[in-house]
C-alpha cells in the first residue's frame, strides 16, 4: 500500500548521496582578519568616514566665523585668563587621535555615526597655560552660535580642541574654526564653532541637558550592521560586516544572529578606546529567499545590548540591537 | 528483502543515529561520496578527534557541511573533526527542485537546515517558531509572490500557526512497506533500538526517551506526521512521523539534537532522527509489535 500526496518528491540515489560541496566552505574563522572591507559611506580607503559623508546633526544653523574678529577665550577659575587666535592655536604643539563621534539620537536604522582622524590642541594644554583654580571642577563650553553644553574637567583628559578632520582643514559644517572632540561622549558634548571655555564650580546651562537629556552624554554600547544594506539583494556568499562602539569601554564580544537563530560570535579586532571596532564576516545562505540579520555587542564592562526593540533613545542614548533584512538571488 | 530506496533510507538512518553499526554498511555504499550535516549551533572544527586541543574553525549556526566519514563521537568535516552530538545530518537540500506548490492542504517537511515560521509573509515578521530539517507541517494556505512563495502551515489544531518561505520546504509522502513481521524492540538501558524482520535484526540504532517510557508488549497505530511536542518546557512543532503504541506512547522524529542514546527530560515519547522515524513509519505500520524492556 503507498498512500501518497498530490505533491510527490522524489529522491534519486544521486541526490541522495552527492555531496553539496558548495556549502563546504561555510566556515568562521577563529581570528579576525587584519583587514576589512571598505564600505562607503561609513568608512573610507583610509579607515576613516568620508569628510563628505560624514553626518551633520546640527540643532542651530551652521554658521561662519568671522575669522579676523574669532579667538578662544578660556576663563573662568583661572589664574591667567586667555584669548587665542586661530595662527596662534595652529602653532601649539598639536596631537592627532581617531575618534568616533555618534549623535545620542541615533538608532540602528538611522546610524548618526562617522569615524575621524583629529588633529588639535590638547584640551589639557591649554589647562595648563591659563591655570587651574582648585575650585573649578567643569568646563563650560559657548559655541559661535549659542550653542552652550558643558563637561566635567575629568573627563576631558583626552579631549582635542580640533581644527583638522581626516588630514585637512575642519569643514565648516564640521565647527571651523575649532571644535571640541571627546573619546567616549555623544557628540552633542563635543560642541562645534567653540570661542568660549569658561571653567566653573557648577554648570550653568546646556542646550541639551536643560531639555533633559543625560549631563555626562556617556556613549552606550551599540552595533550596527554596514552590509548587505537594508532590502539590499545580494548573491553567492554574503559579506556580512559592521561596527561596534561602546565610547571609551572596549568591545569584547560581537555577535550575529541569522534568521532568529543562535547568536554566534565573530572575530574581531577590538579598536582602540573611543574608536569603533569593525567587523567583517562571509556567510553562505542555504537558497535564495530573504533573511533578517542582527547584531549584537557585548562591552568591557560586561553590558550586553538587549534584543528588545523598543529601548528608548531619551535620554540616554539607544543601545538597541541592529536587525535587517536582505535578499539572496541565485 | 528491501526496495532499493528502502535500502537507501535505512542507510541513511543508520548515518543519522548517533551509533553506526556497522560503519561499513555507510561507507561501502557512500563510495567516495559524502553526506550531509546541519550545524545545531556554532560549532567547533577540531583537526584531530580531541575536544581538548584548540579549534582550527567554527561553522556558522544552521549552515550546512559534507560529512566525509564518522565514528561513534565524531563526523569528519571539510577542515577537521566535529562532535557528533553538534551536527544533525541531513538529506541534501537540493534548492533547484524547488517548485512552489499553490495547493492547499499538503504535508511538507523541512528540507532546508532549518525553516523559520513568522507572524506574516515577511523575513522580519515576528518569529512564531524555528522548525528544523526534517521536522513535518501541514500547509494550509499559499501565497505565492516573490521572492519563493510563503506557505500557511497548521498548529495541532488545524488552525494557521504561522508563515513560512516555500523554499525551505518540501513536499512528502508516505512510503508503506510494512509486513506482518515486522517487531520493534526497545531496550531503555542501553537506549538502543533493534528493528527485526521476523527474527532477523536489521537495525539497531540509538534512542531517546524520557523517564515515562513504560516497559511492556505493544501494537503500533500510525500517528501524526507533524505535530507538537513539548521538550525541558520548549515547544516543538513539526515533530516528525508519530508512530503511537501502548498508551499514550510516541515514537517520532525530532531535529533538535543528535544525542541519542542519552535520556532526555520529559514523558513517554521515544525520540529518534526524523529519517529514521519516517522510515520506521512507514515500516512498522498498524499493528506492529513493539517491545519496550
Amino acid at each position: 500500500m503507498r498512500i501518497t500526496t498530490p505533491q510527490q518528491t522524489k529522491i534519486s540515489r544521486n541526490q541522495f548521496l552527492r555531496p553539496h560541496t558548495r556549502f563546504s566552505a561555510n566556515h568562521i574563522p577563529l581570528n579576525a582578519s587584519a583587514t576589512v572591507s571598505t564600505v562607503l559611506p561609513y568608512v573610507g580607503s583610509t579607515g576613516f568616514t568620508p569628510t563628505s559623508s560624514f553626518y551633520r546633526h546640527m540643532t542651530h544653523p551652521t554658521i561662519h566665523v568671522d575669522m579676523a574678529a574669532w579667538r578662544l577665550n578660556v576663563h573662568g577659575l583661572v589664574g591667567n585668563p586667555l584669548g587665542v587666535s586661530f595662527d596662534e592655536i595652529q602653532n601649539m604643539q598639536v596631537v592627532e587621535m581617531p575618534c568616533t563621534l555618534a549623535g545620542i539620537t541615533s538608532t540602528p536604522n538611522n546610524l548618526l555615526m562617522g569615524h575621524g582622524l583629529w588633529r588639535g590642541v590638547p584640551f589639557n594644554r591649554l589647562l595648563d597655560k591659563v591655570g587651574l583654580q582648585a575650585e573649578a571642577q567643569y568646563a563650560q563650553f559657548r559655541s559661535a552660535n549659542g550653542y552652550v553644553t558643558y563637561l566635567p574637567i575629568n573627563m576631558l583628559d583626552k579631549a582635542v580642541l580640533a581644527y583638522s578632520m581626516n588630514g585637512e582643514t575642519l569643514p565648516v559644517e564640521q565647527g571651523y574654526p575649532v571644535r571640541l572632540i571627546v573619546p567616549g561622549v555623544y557628540d552633542y558634548k563635543m560642541p562645534k564653532w567653540v570661542q568660549s571655555i569658561e571653567l566653573v564650580a557648577a554648570p550653568s546651562s546646556g542646550h541639551y541637558e536643560s531639555q533633559g537629556w543625560s549631563a555626562e552624554g556617556l556613549v552606550q554600547t551599540t552595533s550596527a550592521i554596514f552590509t548587505p544594506r537594508l532590502r539590499e539583494t545580494v548573491s553567492g556568499k554574503v559579506s556580512l560586516s559592521g561596527m561596534a562602539f561602546a565610547g571609551t569601554r572596549t568591545i569584547s564580544q560581537i555577535e550575529v544572529s541569522i534568521d532568529d537563530g543562535d547568536w554566534m560570535s565573530v572575530p574581531f579586532v577590538p579598536a582602540e578606546s573611543g574608536s569603533w571596532t569593525r567587523w567583517q564576516i562571509d556567510w553562505l545562505p542555504p537558497a535564495p529567499g530573504d533573511y533578517l540579520v542582527k547584531v549584537r555587542a557585548t562591552d568591557s564592562g560586561g553590558f550586553r545590548q538587549s534584543d528588545a526593540s523598543n529601548v528608548p533613545v531619551f535620554p540616554n542614548g539607544s543601545s538597541a540591537i541592529h536587525a535587517i533584512v536582505f535578499r539572496v538571488s541565485m | 528483502m528491501f526496495s532499493r530506496r528502502s535500502f537507501l533510507q535505512l542507510v541513511g538512518a543508520s548515518l543519522a543515529a548517533s551509533v553506526l553499526r556497522p560503519n561499513s554498511l555507510l561507507l561501502a555504499s557512500a563510495g567516495d561520496e559524502a553526506y550531509q550535516g546541519r550545524a545545531l549551533g556554532a560549532l567547533p572544527i577540531y583537526a584531530t578527534r580531541n575536544a581538548t586541543t584548540n579549534a582550527v574553525a567554527r561553522l556558522w549556526p544552521d549552515s550546512i557541511t559534507a560529512i566525509f566519514d564518522s565514528d561513534d563521537e565524531w563526523y569528519q568535516v571539510h577542515g577537521g573533526w566535529v562532535r557528533r552530538e553538534g551536527l544533525q545530518p541531513m538529506l541534501p537540500y537540493d534548492v533547484g527542485a524547488y517548485r512552489f506548490v499553490n495547493t492547499k492542504t499538503f504535508w511538507a517537511e523541512v528540507a532546508a537546515p532549518v525553516a523559520p515560521v513568522r507572524a506574516f509573509c515577511a523575513a522580519d515578521a515576528p518569529l512564531v517558531t524555528r522548525i528544523g530539517h526534517g521536522g513535518v507541517s501541514q500547509v494550509i494556505d499559499a501565497l505565492p509572490g516573490e521572492p519563493n512563495g510563503w506557505y500557511g502551515i497548521a498548529d495541532q489544531n488545524g488552525g494557521l500557526l504561522g508563515w513560512t518561505q516555500g523554499v525551505f520546504w518540501r513536499a512528502v509522502d508516505v512510503e508503506i512497506n510494512s509486513g506482518d513481521d515486522h517487531m520493534l524492540h526497545l531496550d531503555r538501558k542501553h537506549g538502543l533500538m533493534r528493528a527485526y524482520a521476523g527474527k532477523q535484526p536489521i537495525l539497531e540504532v540509538p534512542f531517546s526517551a524520557g523517564a515515562g517510557l513504560q516497559a511492556g508488549n505493544f501494537t503500533t497505530q500510525r500517528g501524526a506526521i507533524g505535530g507538537l511536542q513539548w521538550q525541558d518546557n520548549k515547544r516543538h512543532e513539526g515533530v516528525s512521523w508519530q508512530t503511537l503504541f501502548g498508551d499514550g506512547q510516541t515514537l517520532a522524529g525530532i531535529y533538535w539534537h543528535n544525542r541519542f542514546g542519552q535520556a532526555v527530560q520529559g514523558g513517554p515519547a521515544v525520540q529518534t532522527t526524523p529519517l529514521l522515524a519516517r522510515w520506521l513509519y512507514g515500516w512498522l505500520g498498524e499493528d506492529a509489535h513493539v517491545i519496550v524492556e
